[in-house]
Parts: C-alpha cells; structure tokens; sequence
C-alpha cells in the first residue's frame, strides 16, 4: 500500500485514538494535533516501511513518545508556544482547549494531576499504565536506562497521588450522585512495576 | 513495539490504566475525526521532507515551526549588504551595497513549484552541510525578490520589465552557520500564486513553515537565514522564460 493511503486510513480511522493518547502525554488538544502531525511527519517521512496502518500506527505511537521527550515543547507551533509560556497559574493544567468533556469530575482531576508530572514522568506513567510496556522497553523507547524509568514512574505515581488526594475530598457541586473518589480507583501503588 | 493499537493495551485491573485511557477516549473523541486537512498539511511535509533529503540531505530532525521569530535587524556585520549576482563562494554574501535582492540561478523548469520529490531547485545553492555556493548567473528573468529587515518577503517585477510567473505562496529560508547551510525553513503549506505585471508588482509571501535541521545537532538561537524563491517565469522581458532562483539578503532569525 502507499504511503499515502496507508496514512489517509490511519487518520481516518485511528485518528481520534492517536489525539487521545496524544493528549495524556501533552494535557492540550491544540497540542496534542501538533504532537500528531509531527509524529505522522516523521513516520511517513522516514527511511522504515510503513506500508501497513497497523504498524504505522505502532511507529506514530512510538515516535510520539520520543518527539514528545527529546524536544516537542521547544519546537512546537509559535502560537502553541504563545500558549505554553503562560504562567500555570493563567493556563490550566489541561490548556484552554480542552474538550468539554473532560471538564468535570474525575477526568478533569486525573488531567491536572498529570499536568503537574515532568514530561518524562508523563511519558514513563503512560508507556507503562496505558501501552503495558515493561521497564525494560520503555527505557528503549525513550532512551533512558531502566533505573531512571522506575524512578520517573515512581515519582510519577507518587506525585498523581498527591494531587489526587484532594479531589477525594471534594464535595460534589450539584445533587448529582457524587463519583468514586479518584484516588481509591486508581490505587496507584496496587500495580507492580515490571 | 510492533503491536496494533487497535484496542486498549493497559493491563487487566489496572485501575489508573483504565482511567487514563477513558482520559484518552474523551480527549480524542471529542474532537471528532481529524479532517482531511491535517493529511493534506503532513503530506506535504512529508514531501519536503523526502524532496530535502534527496537534495543531498540527511534530515535528523524537523519540527513544526513557525516558531521562529524573525529579528528586526540583520545579520551582523551585513548591513546593507546584498547578494552579489555572479559571485561565488560566502565571502560574496558580504560584498555589496543597497538595495537588498536578488540573485538568481536557473533549473529545470517546474522543479520548484510543485510539492513533488524532486530536488528543490535552490539545492545547488543552499545545500545541507555545504558552504553556500553563490556562482550562477546573473539572471533573475525579471524577478527580484525583497526581504525586509523584520520579516516580510516579496516577490517582485524588476524595474523596466515585465513578466508573468507563478510563485510560491510561501518563502523558504536556508538557515547558514559560519558560511555552511545547518538547516532550512521549509514552508508548511503548498501553493503559488500568478504574478503578473510591470515594475511595482509584488506579491508577499507568508511565512508558515517548519524546521528541517541538516543533522541531528538542530540550530537553535539566532541563525542567519536566507531568504530562497523558485519561481517559474512564463514570460518575461529579460530574457528567457524559464525558473528563476531568486535568493534575498540574510537576517537572523531566532529558532526555540
């Protein structure tokens, strides 16, 4: 298949699923697309075959993570970058343009939790808790040994618990059923780091 | 990691997996599809990219851009200085006085207006790791090309003639460190506009573009760039249709 449709279909079909994955890593729509499009760039423009959407989405994944790690702030779009240079205090955690969905309850608290994370941190928690990669291969993805992986994902999860905790405490605004708390689902130290 | 992604990979039970993706889901599904034109945008980077990497380079990194930020002055030690048709070597770069424009070189005809894999017809020119090789002919077939100290770029009929062109819509900029081509600012989107007229037609052209570093050590900072148009000259009073490589007096610019 050529490359090109190789890329219409993964965009088409796995798009919204790379914009996702996208936006845990960067807590931005606008910049999770820039991390997207970078990504596609870099996959379809490289020299490795990617001839088949399956694959290809596996390469775009990958080279999000790196793309993301080794310099993605420092390269993004001018006006993303007008954006990101504003104080956490003036920019929430998860951006201006997050979805409306995401602004309530659990979602929003577990998305200004993992703002607060170092991008390798984020990087590390997702590659481990959303893509079930071991140690080992996330330090190869990533390139960094696999002492510094355990020790972002443990700083990582210990910093989601801390800012989760208080969303445990929150009194629901409306009549509304109140959600589980947060941070009794994610337990985040029920999972052994492999 | 060659796996599909086709369904959930995070480990059965694991409840921050299970929340982070619902997180993902949410995110991406609230944008709805991606459209067409994110396709549309990475095909053409791509295409840059392979067209640059055929023109003698080997592409580490490239990034989106726009990020860059054109200074207001020019590159030091070059003010009022202009590209001397003719010249050869950087050392020429320095050499002569106002206004700012033009210089020119030929190729094959059409190689630079379309978003092909075909070299960019300025390759010869601005060439990755080389030093910039200023030594064509003094022929711009009517054009000249005038890069203003902040950031605008126009595009040009020279005084006394007339000409009909296409021109890109977008300018690309060869970013040189210490006389040798590190990068290039590579336009974003495709497109060219017809210019057509005597003396005093201009076109501008927009600045949308994104980083190709020449290697894996990206420039940073401020770069000296210079401003490169490939346009292909349908008719002209000076001389032969044909392309015109129309090159513009450098100016720093910053790169994050």
């Amino acid at each position: 298949m050529a490359w090109q449709s190789v890329l219409d279909e993964l965009v088409r079909d796995r798009g919204p699923a790379l914009l996702g994955h996208a936006y845990l890593l960067t807590g931005d729509v606008r910049d999770a697309e820039d991390l997207v499009q970078d990504a596609l760039v870099k996959v379809f423009s490289g020299r490795r075959r990617a001839d088949e959407v399956g694959s290809a989405e596996a390469y775009v994944r990958r080279a999000m993570h790196t793309i993301f790690v080794d310099g993605f702030r420092r390269r993004r779009h001018w006006a993303t970058i007008r954006h990101l240079t504003a104080s956490r205090e003036t920019s929430p955690p998860d951006g201006p343009h997050a979805p409306p969905e995401l602004v309530v309850g659990n979602r929003l608290a577990l998305a200004q939790a993992l703002a607060t994370l170092t991008p390798r941190e984020r990087a590390c928690v997702v590659l481990h808790h959303v893509e079930d990669l071991p140690v080992g291969e996330i330090a190869e993805v990533l390139g960094l040994s696999t002492g510094t992986v355990k020790r972002y994902l443990s700083d990582g999860r210990a910093a989601l618990r801390t800012h989760l905790e208080p969303a445990s405490d929150a009194s629901p605004a409306s009549d509304a059923p109140p959600e589980p708390p947060i941070l009794e689902r994610i337990a985040v130290h029920a999972r052994r780091t492999r | 990691m060659s796996r599909t992604h086709h369904t959930p990979a995070h480990a059965p039970g694991d409840p921050l997996g299970e929340l982070l993706t619902d997180l993902a889901d949410a995110a991406g599904s609230a944008r709805g599809p991606l459209d067409g034109a994110l396709v549309g945008r990475v095909t053409s980077r791509v295409r840059r990219r392979r067209a640059a990497r055929r023109a003698g380079t080997t592409i580490a990194a490239a990034g989106a851009v726009g990020a860059v930020t054109f200074g207001a002055s020019h590159v030091g030690g070059l003010g009022g200085a202009r590209v001397t048709p003719g010249a050869s070597g950087p050392d020429a770069t320095r050499a002569t006085a106002q206004p700012s424009t033009a210089f020119v070189g030929t190729a094959e005809p059409g190689a630079g207006t379309s978003p092909s894999d075909r070299p960019a017809p300025w390759a010869s020119v601005f060439d990755c790791g080389l030093p910039v090789r200023l030594g064509t002919p003094p022929e711009a077939r009517g054009l000249t090309l005038e890069a203003a100290p902040a950031s605008t770029v126009s595009v040009g009929v020279r005084d006394g003639q007339r000409v009909t062109a296409q021109v890109p819509r977008t300018v690309t900029y060869a970013l040189v460190e210490h006389g040798v081509v590190v990068g290039y600012l590579w336009p974003d989107e495709d497109g060219t506009v017809r210019l057509e007229g005597a003396s005093d037609t201009w076109v501008q052209l927009d600045q949308a573009v994104h980083l190709v570093a020449c290697d894996a050590d990206e420039p940073t900072g401020l770069v000296e760039a210079w401003p490169v148009v490939a346009a292909d000259v349908s008719e002209t009073t000076a001389g032969a249709p044909g392309q015109a490589v129309l090159v513009g007096e450098p100016r720093q610019v910053s790169v994050p």
